[in-house]
C-alpha cells in the first residue's frame, strides 16, 4: 500500500479504535494524536504518490477510488494543524467533557479532510465533503446546550442547501464525463453546473449570503473552531474551486469574483462591530475566504492557493490564542469570557504569538501572510484593475478590526499564568509563519515594491485607526451580527417552509382531493347508469320481454288446447271451414 | 229439381254437428255422427236424382249405411272401453290431452 493510504487510514483507524474501546480519558486523545503525528511524519515520504483502487463497479458505472498527493504541503498543513489542535484539546477540554467521542471525531475529521484534499474524482470528493460536513455538525453541537445544538442544526441546514446544489452540479458534469479532476479540458463545461457547484462552495466556505452558519458555528469548542471553522474545513470549498479552475470561463469567473469581493468587504465590516472574540475571528475568516475566492475568480489561482495555506496556519493560531484568552477568562470566573473588553493577558508569550499571527492576518512583513496577501494584490492588479479595488479596500479594513481587537488584547497588563501546554501550538504556528516568510524571501525576493509600499502604509494606518477605534465603545445593534441575515434564516426560512407546506396542503385538499372526489363521484354515477341499464334494458326489456313474449304466445296457443275432445273437433271444423272459404275465394 | 233434400240434408248435418259438439254423453255424440252420416246419404241421393241412368249415388248411400253400422259398432266398443278405463263416458271429463 502506498504511503498516502497509510496517511489517510491512520487517523481513521485511531478514530475507530478511540470510539470502540473504553480507554482512560487522556488516552483517547493520545491515541488519535499519535496517529495524526505519524501521518504528519509520513508526508515527508508522500511526494507525488497516488493510490488507485476500484470502489464500485457495476455495469457501466465505474467509480474509481483515486487519491493523489499533488501538493504535499497541503497534506502536511492539514495533518500538522490537526495534530496541534488535538494536542491543544488535550489540555483545553474540561475534564467533564466526553473525550471519547470528541477525539474520535477529530481523528475522523482529519481522515475526511485528507480524503477531500487528495481525491481527484468529484464524486469521491463529494463523499468526503459530506463526511467533513457531518463531523462539523457533530462538533459544533458538542456541548449539547440548546444554543450550540441549534447552531449545529443551522450549520447543517445551510450547508445542506449548498450540498444539494453541489451534487446536482456534479451530476450535470458527470453527464459530460467531467468527473475526474486530474485531466480537465479547459472551458468544456456549461455555466449552470459550475454555478451550482459554486453554490456548494459558497455554503461550505461561508460566502455571502450563506455565511451566518459560520458565526453560529462558534458555539463549538474553540479548538474545533480553530481546526474546522477557520483553517481546514471551510477551505474545502476553495479547494474544490481550485480543482475546477481549468473549467471556469468568464461568466462564472465574474460571479465568483464578485461573490468573493462582497464577502471580503462584508466580513471585514462586520468584524469591526463585534466584541465577541470568536465572532470577530469568524468574520475575519469569512472575509479571508472571500479574498481567496476573489483571487480565484480573478485568475490569481496560485496566490489564492498560497493564501489558503498561510491563512490556515495563522487563523488556526489566532483561534488557539483566543482559546487561551477564553480559557483564562473561564478560570478567572468572568461571566462572559468571550468578550474582548474583559480579557486579561495571562502570559507574555501569548501576547507575542498573537502579535505575529495577527500581523500575518493583515499582511505585515516577516510573516507568511505578507507573502500571500501581496501576491494576491499583485496578481489581481495584473488581471483586473476593477477587482483589485475590493482588495485595496479590504487591506485597511482588515487592519482596522485587527488593530481594534489587538488593542484590547495586548494593552492589558500581563499576568504570568503557566499555560505553556496551551501556548505551545500557537507559538509553533507563529514560528512556522515566520520561517515560511524567511524561506520564501531568501529564495525569491519580492519585486512589486510600489504596491507593497502603498499596502503597508494602508495597513499601518488601518492598525492605528483600529487602536483609536477600540477606545470608542458602542452598543451592538442587531445588524452587526450577520447583517440581520439571522432573522432571515431563522425566522423567514421556516416561515417560508411552513408556507410552502401549507400551500402544498391547500393544493392537496383543494385540487387533488377534489379531483379524487370528482373521479369517485363520476365512477359512482357511471355505476348507477350501468346498473339502471342492466335493470331496465337488459333485465326488464330484453330478458323479461322475451320471456313475456314466449308466455303470451304460450297462453295464446293454449286456448284451443282445452283437453276437451269436442273442443278439438270444433277447432278442426273451424279450420276446415276456413280452408273451404279460402278454396272458394281463391 | 227441388232442393228440399239438400235443405233437409243441411238441417241434419247442422243438427248432427251441434249434437256432436254440445252433447255431454259420448253415446249421444255417436248419435250425432249418425245424423251427419244420414245427411251425407241424403246428399248422395239428391245428387243421384239428377242422373237417373246412373247408380253411383245409391251405391254410395248403401256403402255409407254399412260404414255407419261399422262406425256405430266400433264407436260403441270404443265408448265401452273408455268407460271401463275412465269410469265415465262424458267427453268433458276425459281430458288427458290437456296438460293442466
Amino acid at each position: 500500500m502506498a504511503v498516502i493510504g497509510l496517511i489517510l487510514l491512520l487517523p481513521l483507524a485511531a478514530s475507530v479504535l478511540a470510539v470502540l474501546f473504553p480507554l482512560k480519558r487522556f488516552h483517547h486523545g493520545m491515541l488519535v494524536l499519535i496517529a495524526t503525528a505519524a501521518s504528519f511524519t509520513l508526508t515527508w515520504f508522500a511526494r507525488d504518490t497516488s493510490l488507485q483502487t476500484s470502489w464500485l463497479q457495476s455495469g457501466a458505472l465505474n467509480l474509481p477510488l483515486f487519491f493523489h498527493v499533488e501538493d504535499v504541503q497541503l497534506v502536511r498543513i492539514i495533518t500538522g494543524i490537526s495534530g496541534l489542535v488535538q494536542f491543544y484539546s488535550l489540555f483545553y477540554l474540561s475534564s467533564s467533557a466526553n473525550h471519547r467521542s470528541y477525539f474520535s471525531l477529530l481523528g475522523f475529521f482529519t481522515f475526511a479532510m485528507l480524503g477531500l484534499a487528495t481525491s481527484t474524482h468529484l464524486l469521491v470528493t463529494f463523499v468526503f465533503w459530506e463526511l467533513v460536513g457531518y463531523t462539523s455538525y457533530r462538533l459544533i453541537g458538542f456541548d449539547t446546550t440548546t444554543s450550540s445544538t441549534s447552531a449545529a442544526l443551522k450549520a447543517l441546514l445551510i450547508n445542506k442547501v449548498g450540498d444539494v446544489c453541489f451534487l446536482i452540479g456534479i451530476l450535470m458534469l458527470a453527464s459530460t464525463g467531467l468527473l475526474s479532476t486530474s485531466n480537465l479540458v479547459p472551458e468544456s463545461a456549461g455555466t449552470l453546473p459550475l454555478l451550482l457547484i459554486f453554490v456548494g462552495v459558497v455554503a461550505k466556505s461561508a460566502q455571502a449570503p450563506l455565511f451566518p452558519w459560520l458565526t453560529a458555528a462558534m458555539a463549538g469548542p474553540t479548538p474545533v473552531s480553530a481546526l474546522l471553522h477557520s483553517a481546514t474545513m471551510v477551505a474545502a470549498g476553495v479547494l474544490v474551486l481550485l480543482r475546477l479552475v481549468p473549467l471556469l470561463h468568464d461568466t462564472v469567473s465574474t460571479v465568483i469574483s464578485f461573490t468573493g469581493g462582497v464577502t471580503l468587504l462584508l466580513g471585514g465590516l462586520l468584524a469591526i462591530f463585534s466584541y465577541d472574540i470568536k465572532r470577530i475571528l469568524a468574520y475575519s475568516t469569512i472575509s479571508q475566504l472571500g479574498l481567496m475566492v476573489l483571487a480565484i475568480g480573478a485568475g490569481a489561482h496560485a496566490s489564492g492557493y498560497l493564501h489558503l495555506q498561510t491563512h490556515a496556519i495563522f487563523k488556526a493560531g489566532l483561534f488557539l490564542c483566543a482559546g487561551v484568552f477564553i480559557h483564562h477568562g473561564v478560570i478567572s470566573g468572568h461571566p462572559n469570557p468571550n468578550d474582548i473588553r474583559h480579557f486579561s493577558n495571562p502570559n507574555g508569550w501569548l501576547k507575542w504569538s498573537w502579535v505575529i499571527l495577527s500581523g500575518s492576518l493583515v499582511g505585515l512583513p516577516l510573516t507568511a501572510g505578507f507573502l500571500s496577501k501581496e501576491a494576491i494584490l499583485h496578481d489581481v492588479m495584473t488581471f483586473s484593475a476593477s477587482l483589485s479595488l475590493f482588495v485595496w479596500v479590504s487591506i485597511p479594513l482588515t487592519a482596522l478590526y485587527v488593530g481594534r481587537v489587538s488593542y484590547f488584547l495586548v494593552s492589558k497588563k500581563t499576568e504570568s499564568s503557566p499555560l505553556y501546554a496551551l501556548l505551545l501550538p500557537a507559538l509553533l504556528l507563529s514560528l512556522v509563519s515566520v520561517t515560511w516568510f524567511v524561506a520564501a524571501v531568501t529564495t525569491e525576493a519580492p519585486t512589486a515594491w510600489v504596491s507593497i509600499a502603498v499596502s503597508q502604509t494602508l495597513v499601518i494606518g488601518g492598525l492605528f485607526a483600529g487602536f483609536r477605534l477600540a477606545r470608542i465603545s458602542f452598543a451592538e445593534k442587531s445588524w452587526h451580527t450577520n447583517l440581520g441575515l439571522d432573522g432571515l434564516y431563522d425566522k423567514k426560512m421556516p416561515q417560508l417552509a411552513t408556507a410552502w407546506g401549507r400551500a402544498g396542503i391547500a393544493v392537496d385538499r383543494q385540487i387533488i382531493d377534489r379531483l379524487v372526489h370528482a373521479w369517485a363521484y363520476i365512477t359512482v354515477l357511471f355505476a348507477h347508469l350501468t346498473s339502471w341499464f342492466d335493470r331496465a334494458i337488459v333485465d326488464l326489456t330484453l330478458v323479461g320481454g322475451s320471456s313475456w313474449v314466449v308466455r303470451f304466445t304460450g297462453q295464446l296457443v293454449r286456448v284451443p288446447m282445452s283437453g276437451k275432445v269436442q273442443g278439438y273437433l270444433l277447432w278442426a271444423l273451424f279450420s276446415l271451414f276456413l280452408f273451404l272459404v279460402l278454396w272458394l275465394l281463391l | 229439381m227441388s232442393p228440399v233434400l239438400l235443405y233437409l240434408s243441411f238441417l241434419l248435418f247442422a243438427l248432427g254437428v251441434s249434437v256432436v259438439l254440445t252433447k255431454r254423453n259420448a253415446i249421444v255424440v255417436l248419435l250425432g255422427i249418425e245424423l251427419i252420416l244420414s245427411a251425407a246419404i241424403l246428399n248422395a241421393i239428391h245428387f243421384n236424382q239428377q242422373f237417373p241412368d246412373r247408380m253411383d249415388g245409391q251405391l254410395f248411400a248403401l256403402f255409407i249405411i254399412v260404414i255407419a253400422v261399422c262406425e256405430a259398432v266400433v264407436g260403441m266398443s270404443i265408448i265401452i272401453r273408455v268407460y271401463r278405463y275412465y269410469q265415465t263416458a262424458v267427453p268433458d271429463q276425459i281430458n288427458e290431452l290437456n296438460e293442466r
